[in-house]
Order: C-alpha cells, then structure tokens, then sequence
C-alpha cells in the first residue's frame, strides 16, 4: 500500500462525513453542469433536467460506485456488520445467553485441559536444551527387572566408553535426615546427592551461590548442601545470607553452597541436595544398582545410534566381566518422556473428551443459530430484496457467528482459569510438572483459534442455509408463517443426531472409567485398613551403628508403644504399602522345581529371583490385619540370636514351590560376595501370609519375603527407616502425640514424619484414576445436558413451527394422545440415530482409552446399555415440554395464530 | 447513445482520463466530453465509470482535486494532474504503443 493510499484509509476512515459531504456536492454540481449544457443546446429546462438525470443514471448508485473504490471500503463494511450484529444479537437476549454460555464452557473445559496438555506435555522442562537430556538405565528382564539404575562400576566404565553424549551425569535419590537444630524440633527432609556434574549438565545455576564444585564431590570430604527453594523459604525463612552457613543434618555439619531456582525439580520434589562423593579407587559392587545416570546427546546423534552404542556397551561388559553379567542390557529414555508419559494416555483421552464436548456446544449454537435464522428468514429476505448481495448476507451471518465465538472465548478464558485453579487443587500432589499449569501467552493464543474456528464451523450452517434458501420464498413462507422448508429442518435434524451421538461416546467413556474405579476400589489391598495409623522414622547413621543398636532401638521402641492405652496392635515394616517406598533384592534357592530361573555364579550356581523384601517387628501383621495361611508368623522370638527364619506370601509359596509345601524351605538374602559372608546364610520360611498390594491396588506387585527385623538381612543391616502401623480406634491425633512422645524419650532428636491413616494412603493411592473419573463424569454430564438442550430445541421449535399443521389435525378429530404420540415418535427417531451413531463410534474408539481402565473392556455390554438407556431417557425427557404443549393446543387458537 | 457502446477496459480509461487532464484542468463533465471529442464519440464516459476512476486516481496520487469555479459561473470539482500522475500517463502510453504495435503484428501476419 502506497503511502498516498495509506493517507486516504486514514482520511476516509477519520474523516468520514467530510468525505460524504464532497462527495454529494460534486455529484450534484456535476447534474447542475449537465442541465446547463442541455438548455444551451436548445432544450426546455424540464426536458434538460429529465435528460440529465437520465445520463447521470441515478446519483445514489453513482455515489455507492465510489464508496466501492475508495480505501478502507471493505473495513468500514465489517464495522457496519459488527455493529449490525451486535444489535441483532442484544435485540435477541435469551438466544445470545444461552449460545455464548454454551460456548463459554465448551471452550472454558478446552482452555482447562489444553493447559495442562501444554505445561506438562507439550513445554519442554526448565533445563537447558532439555529435548537433548536422556536417562540411561539398565534392565535385566528375566529376573523381573525392566528398569534398573546404574553401579558405580558401570558408571565408570560408562564415562570410559562413551560416544553418544556430551556429558554424562550420576545423582541419586530417595535419602532422607533428619535437620536438627538448637532452637526447634528436628524436622524430616528428603536428600537427594549429586555429582559435580549434574547441574552444569542441567544448565541450572542456583538462584543463591553455587553448585558443587568438583572437590567438594569427594569421598569423605562430601559436607556441603544445595537447599531447595520450598526449604530456604519454609525452614530458613528465605535469609538472604544463608550461603556458607551451616545446618545440621544427622547432627553432623553441613555447609550451605547455594540455593536452587523455584521451577527445578529431579525425581520429584527434593528438600536438598548433597555431593555424591563417589569414590574411584574403591567402587562399590558392580551389583549395586542405585544410580541414577542423566547425559546430554552429542547433536546430530540418532535415537537408534545411541541405542545400539548402550547395547555394544552392555555387551562390552559381558565380555569383560562375565562372573557378573548375563543378561544385562542398557537403554536410554529421553528424560522428559520418563517424567510424563504416565500422565499422556489420561491427558489425551481427556483431550479428546473435551474436544467432543465443544463440538456438542458447536452444533447446540448452530441449531440455535438456525431456529434464530428461521424467525430472521424475513428480515435477511428484505434485505435481499433492496440489493444485498447473497455474499454479503452470508459475511453477515458469519460476522455475527464471530462475535458470539468470541464472546465465548472471552467468558470461556474465565471459566477456563477456573478449571485451572480447580484442577491444581484436585489433581494429586505428585503429579510432575502440575506447578508449571496455568494460562500462559500458548494457551491464550490456544484459546482465541478455537473461538475463532469453533465460530466458522458454528456459522458455517446458518450461513450456508441463507446462502442457498431462495428469499423471495422466504418471503413468501414467513408471510404464511407456516413449517419451515424440509431442507431446514433435515438439517436440524442431522445437528440434533451428532449432537446425541457425541453425548453417547462421552458418556460410554465417562461410564467405562467409572466402572473401572468401582472395580479398583473392589480390590482388597490383602489387609484391614480402616483404624490403622502410620507414622515413619529413621535412625541416623551417625548416631546408631549397623546391627544392634538399630535392632534394639526398634524393638524397644515396639515395646513402648505396645503398651500405650488404646492400640491394639503395633508393628514396624521397612517399606509401607501403597506409599511410595519400595525395596526388592536378589532371593536365592537352596531347592526349587522351577528350572529356568538365572543362576548366580559365586555361590555354587544359585538360581536367584528379584523378590520384595521387608524387614518387619512380629506385631506387623496383626497390625494390618495380615492374614496367617500356613504355618506360623513371625515372634519376639526369632531374635538375632535364634535361627534365621522368614515369612513369604502365597504368591512366593505359588510360584516357586507349585507342588509342595513352602513351609521348611531355605532362602538365602545375602548370597552375594558384597556382603562379604563367606557361604549364603540360610533361612527357612516358617509361614505364608496373604499377599499384599504394595504399588497400588491396580498394580500385579512382585512375590514377598518378610523377614524379622531384630535378625540381621545382609551382614549386620537391618533397616534403619523403618514404617510404624498402629491399629487404634482412637483419635490418630492423640495417639501420634502419645508414640512421639515415647520417640522423643529415647531419643529427643528423631522426628516422626510421613504420618497417615491408612485411609489417607489408599486414598492417595487412587488420586490420579479418581481425578480422571471425576473430570471425565463432569465433561460428560456437561455433553449431556448440553444434548439435552440441542434435543429440546429441535422439538420445541417443531412444535412451534408446526401450530397451524397441529391445529388442523386436532381439528379433524386428531386427540391429544395421537399429537403426543407423533411428537415422541420424532424425538424417538432421532434418538435412535444418535444413539446408533455413538454406539458404533464409543465401539470403534473406546479401545484407545484401555489404558485407562481396569478390569473393564472397552466394549463393555453394561456400560454401553446403559449410557444408551440414560440417554435416551434424557432426550425423551428433553421433549416432554414441548410434547406437552402441542398436546394442550387449542385448534381454534392454533389455526388463528399467524 | 451508440450502439456501438465500447465497454471500457479499467487501464484505457484511466489513461484517457490522464491525458484529457494532461491538457488541461478540468472538472468531471469537461473530462467526459474532452474525451468524447477527442475519440469523436467512440468512447462515451458515463458517470459511474468516471467518478470511480476520479477518486481511485486520487487516492493513489496521480491526481489533485480542488473546488472551481465553471465557465458558465458554477462551483465544479477540478481534477489535475500530478507529476506522479504524469510519470504514469508516459509509462501507459509507452506501455499502449508496445501493445498496439504487437497486436497490429499480429493481425497483420498471414
């Protein structure tokens, strides 16, 4: 555009009514020029003028022909539809609620979930370069193992051998302390321990100080710590001046080097970090599998080069170690994948329900839209009739769609921020990455497409009917004010039949997640867990050497709270069910009938499975309400002094001894040179329990082995973090505060934490398919009511549209039930066809939620009945109204009303 | 009226007009019959091809109006040429001769 043309938008546009006024004037003077120039050629000034006004060819016309040319014609156009539609839609209150209402929430529950999709999915994480990150693990598949962390051996060799990655980085998780202080209670805090390495790879510089330094990452000289943000604010009060102040952890001094950024987070939420301090020279076994291994990918490396490069190098130990090694792999899962792909199936199955219920709130409108058109078949058929073109009146009614989509968007931000607001107060505490939702610029942008596409595909119906219905019929129709043409309503029809058939799937999935819950929450976790409470504790290293010491505190410990008024029962595991904490080790055989189990060299070809060990007190079991199947349960005394014995659950009985009794067995814990035991130390298993759900009550967990605490697992080691379970039908309050206080009488510096009933746990257990079902029952009820409505307008405007038809019926002798009866037979064809078509679709896409569900197939018979049932009872209920009213009409007044 | 009426191509038009005002100043209805005259009555232009080309021409700046007073004493719109008005009558002309040269050509070919 010129700058001459860009000069005349702005004066025509500003100076609009100058630009008229000349406009006129010089058309006017351009006739009076003309009728001048007739009379001088001898004509009478009647015939002069009649002469001119015939060549000039009628001056309005002339003047629209410049208004077309000039700059800005097409913008100033769109303003008159703007303004045009915005009185249509204010002259039409009730309709423009109910479409932008309608809108708002489709869109809102769009906004919701598409923010969460965006932030956890979609974002890539708070490192830097973060898609090149990958996490390395091992697996050994046979024995039940598919992800295993790295062995300080295997990391060096690793660091040797590398041609994939740029850096390569070790931390590890899951250590806990207690931080004690002079002037206040000692608190429990998670500690995660990393190399030198790590946050250099990371790209995170802390927010105060610094990261470690490579010497302060060394055996023995390891007392520094990073603090997370949440504990700098939480416990340090945010003190500016913290760096190279100390804390005690354990009692021991640490130094403070830094402070990390608010946004990091590893492996989940770490209260501080501390070096891990490897050291070369003397490695620990190559068994030992507890690291975890972060690298950044050279650029230009393929996923399948880094692949094969970790199997040669699984191989390359094989080779190399072949005592150790036998079926060892090692692969590579890119870091933001491993935080998130638990959460993508839900997310996109939620996606994809929204999705269905803003194309339901699409065609309510469209429908709406329709029946509004219908009532305006009158007006738009004027309009054509005084020269408006057919393009024009369809960017009228498109125009008029946009301002609707975009009030939508507008009330749908609103509910979408609340949807937001609720779904972080909703979803469970550890879901990754559930900070990092909220409205950004994305899902702003995000919102304002979908209004703008929902308004074309909403629009789109309406206009295309103008478009093509023929005005001087609409004319002519409007004036008889009789049924609206057959092409209108087999539209309306088809809108109302997807709209029912989107309301179907929704429900059919909404009603499979339901079930599948139901079913979850049928599943006995294999104890009692009403009126148990859990309080966990662990004793420093510093304080409490291996062995004894922890073995008598415990039992000491177990001793007090016993005799506490009011519990009934009181044990202690190393590992609580359905908590996060979990522990399996290497079991091994003296005799077993299963052949193809691995055998470990050392020790005499041992075959050995990974089992999940528990250390525990004997009052664990009556505890939970565990119950005995064979033999006996463990007692006070099966001490260390006594014979090693051991207590597995029936899945371990099963398996391993399918013929045969269990009971009299020998199982070894420690048959590896690690523990530098010169032969396996036998144990013989003296009872089954039940077995117990630990990972979760959905969740296939592995066999079970509990053997008795004050009996040493490996070497001298019991568990020094142990888990207490009281049953009590007292408050958990007073009785939390009457075992702390046998805690701190023993020991004033050893913190309880992690205190739940066990409610609490089961119920946390279930947060995520809980929050699934919950949103999904809520779309659904949204896709339904939503239906509902799209059904009662369909049918109440049939009605209306229909009066004179129905009065002349009643008239020739039609009754009441026969009105009613031809009302219902519509709705009840339409129903029909929507629940076909949503059946068929819920069969064809349900599958792809499978992994949502459990114990349900996707196809299941009940689920689809009665989401049809209920369905078709709304949609029939939808049409009692105007069912009703067609059934009251008096033919006298029905054939009078015009 | 004609009967051979000649619908007016957009271009030719404009260039007619350019050069009626190359001449001289005028007001529309001078530019109508200018160009009546000059093409001895071939080309009639009526008001609604004229006033739309007028103002088009305006706003790109080929052309400045100003209000005058006519030869029979009566307020007209004047219409007269820029310098950038005439830079694009030259280059139409060139344009026209190549054109009317190349389909001369052709239809004289055998």
């Amino acid at each position: 555009m010129s700058f001459a043309r860009m000069a005349s938008l702005l004066r025509n546009l500003l100076h609009k009514q100058r630009e008229e006024r000349e406009l006129d004037e010089e058309v006017h003077s351009h006739e009076l020029l003309l009728v001048d120039e007739k009379i001088r050629a001898g004509l009478h000034p009647r015939e002069a003028r009649r002469q001119a006004r015939l060549e000039l060819g009628g001056l309005e016309q002339v003047k629209e022909q410049v208004r077309e040319v000039r700059a800005g014609h097409l913008l100033e156009t769109l303003w008159l539809d703007v303004r045009f539609g915005l009185r249509m839609l204010r002259k039409s209150p009730g309709f423009t609620t109910v479409a932008v209402l309608t809108l708002a929430l489709g869109i809102g529950v769009n906004t919701t979930i598409f923010s969460a999709v965006n932030a956890i999915l979609v974002r890539p994480l708070a490192y830097r370069d973060s898609p090149s990150l990958v996490d390395i693990w091992g697996k050994l598949e046979k024995q039940g193992l598919p992800q295993l962390p790295i062995s300080e051996p295997e990391y060096w060799d690793l660091l040797e051998h590398n041609e994939s990655f740029s850096q390569i980085a070790a931390y590890s998780l899951g250590g806990k302390a207690n931080l004690t202080r002079a002037d206040g209670p000692p608190e429990h805090v998670s500690e995660a321990s990393a190399n030198a390495d790590l946050f250099p790879l990371l790209g995170i510089k802390p927010l105060l100080g610094r990261s470690f330094a490579p010497d302060e990452d060394q055996p023995g000289h390891s007392y520094f710590a990073l603090l997370s943000y949440a504990l700098w604010q939480g416990r340090f009060g945010g003190d500016l001046s913290i760096v190279g102040k100390s804390i005690h952890l354990d009692g021991l001094p640490y130094a403070v080097v830094g402070v990390l950024p608010k946004q990091f987070s590893l492996g989940g939420k770490q209260d501080l970090w501390v070096p891990l301090g490897l050291d070369r020279a003397k490695p620990q076994d190559r068994g030992s599998h507890y690291l975890n291994v972060v690298a950044r990918l050279k650029p230009g490396v393929s996923a399948a080069q880094v692949s094969d490069a970790l199997t040669r190098f699984a191989l390359y130990l094989h080779r190399t170690y072949p005592a150790s090694y036998k079926t060892f792999d090692m692969y590579m899962v890119p870091v933001k994948e491993e935080i998130t792909s638990g959460l993508r199936p839900a997310l996109l199955v939620l996606l994809s329900a929204v999705a269905f219920v803003l194309l339901i709130a699409c065609v309510n409108v469209a429908n709406l839209q329709l029946a509004h058109a219908s009532s305006r078949e009158r007006e738009l058929g004027v309009r054509a009739a005084l020269g408006a073109g057919r393009a024009r009146l369809v960017r009228q009614l498109l125009t008029e769609s946009l301002i609707l989509a975009l009030s939508g968007g507008l009330f749908g931000l609103v509910v979408g921020y609340l949807g937001v607001l609720a779904l972080r107060e909703l979803a469970p505490a550890n879901t990754p990455r559930l900070d990092e939702v909220h409205l950004d610029p994305v899902v702003l942008a995000f919102t304002f497409g979908v209004s703008l596409l929902t308004g074309l595909f909403f629009g789109l119906a309406p206009a295309w009917h103008a478009a093509r219905s023929d005005l001087r019929e609409a004319l002519n129709e409007a004036s008889r004010g009789t049924s609206a043409s057959a092409g209108s309503r087999r539209l309306r029809a088809a809108l109302a039949v997807s709209e029912l058939a989107l309301a179907v799937l929704l429900l059919v999935g909404a009603g499979l997640v339901l079930r599948s819950f139901s079913r979850l929450l049928g599943v006995s976790p294999g104890f009692r867990t009403e009126h148990v409470l859990t309080l966990e504790l662990a004793l420093p290293e510093k304080a409490y050497a291996d062995g004894a010491p922890v073995q008598n505190f415990f039992g000491q410990l177990m001793a007090r709270v016993d005799a506490v008024p009011g519990i009934q029962a009181a044990g202690a595991v190393s590992q609580m069910p359905l908590t996060d904490s979990y522990e399996s080790g290497s079991v091994f055989f003296e005799d077993t009938s299963l052949a193809d189990l691995p055998r470990y060299q050392p020790f005499g070809n041992l075959p050995y499975m990974e089992i999940d060990e528990r250390a525990v007190t004997p009052g664990y079991f009556r505890a939970l309400g565990i119950p005995l199947l064979r033999g006996r349960l463990l007692n006070e005394g099966d001490d260390a002094n006594a014979p090693l014995v051991a207590v597995v659950d029936e899945n371990f009985a099963r398996r391993f001894w399918p013929e045969g009794d269990a009971i009299g067995r020998h199982v070894a814990l420690d048959a590896i040179p690690k523990v530098k035991t010169p032969a396996p130390r036998w144990r013989t298993i003296v009872g089954v329990v039940g077995h117990v759900k630990h990972y979760g009550l959905g969740v296939q967990g592995r066999e079970q082995i509990y053997c008795p605490h004050a009996q040493p697992l490996f070497g001298a080691f019991s568990p020094r973090d142990m888990t207490l379970a009281v049953r009590t039908s007292l408050d958990p309050g007073s009785v939390t505060s009457a075992i702390r206080e046998q805690v701190l009488v023993m020991d004033k510096d050893l913190p309880l934490y992690n205190i739940a009933t066990m409610d609490q746990l089961v119920s946390t257990s279930v947060a995520q398919p809980r929050l699934n079902l919950s949103l999904l029952l809520a779309f659904a009820m949204l896709a339904l009511t939503l239906a509902a409505v799209g059904v009662y307008g369909v049918m109440a405007y049939s009605v209306t549209q229909r009066t004179h038809e129905l009065g002349i019926r009643m008239a020739m002798g039609a009754s009441a039930v026969n009105v009613l009866k031809q009302i219902f037979l519509e709705a009840g064809r339409l129903t029909a066809l929507g629940l076909a078509f949503g059946l068929f679709a819920a069969l064809a896409l349900t599958r792809f939620m499978a992994s949502l569900l459990f114990g349900v197939e996707p196809s299941d018979p009940a689920t689809l009945g009665v989401a049809a049932a209920l369905l078709a009872f709304v949609a029939l209920a939808a049409c009692y109204i105007p069912a009703r009213r067609a059934s009251r009409l008096d033919p006298i007044v029905a054939l009078r009303c015009e | 009226m004609p009967p051979n009426q000649t619908n007016l191509l957009q271009g030719t038009l404009d260039m007619m007009i350019l050069k009626s005002l190359a001449l001289a100043e005028m007001h529309g209805l001078g530019i109508s019959r200018r160009v009546e005259q000059i093409t001895k009555g071939t080309f009639q232009v009526k008001p609604g091809s004229l006033f739309p080309a007028l103002h088009r021409m305006e706003e790109q700046g080929w052309l400045v109006s100003y209000w005058g007073e006519s030869e029979n004493s009566r307020r007209a719109k004047y219409y007269k040429l820029t310098s950038a008005g005439r830079r694009e009558l030259e280059a139409e002309t060139e344009r026209w001769g190549r054109i009317a040269l190349a389909i001369t050509r052709t239809l004289e070919a055998s």
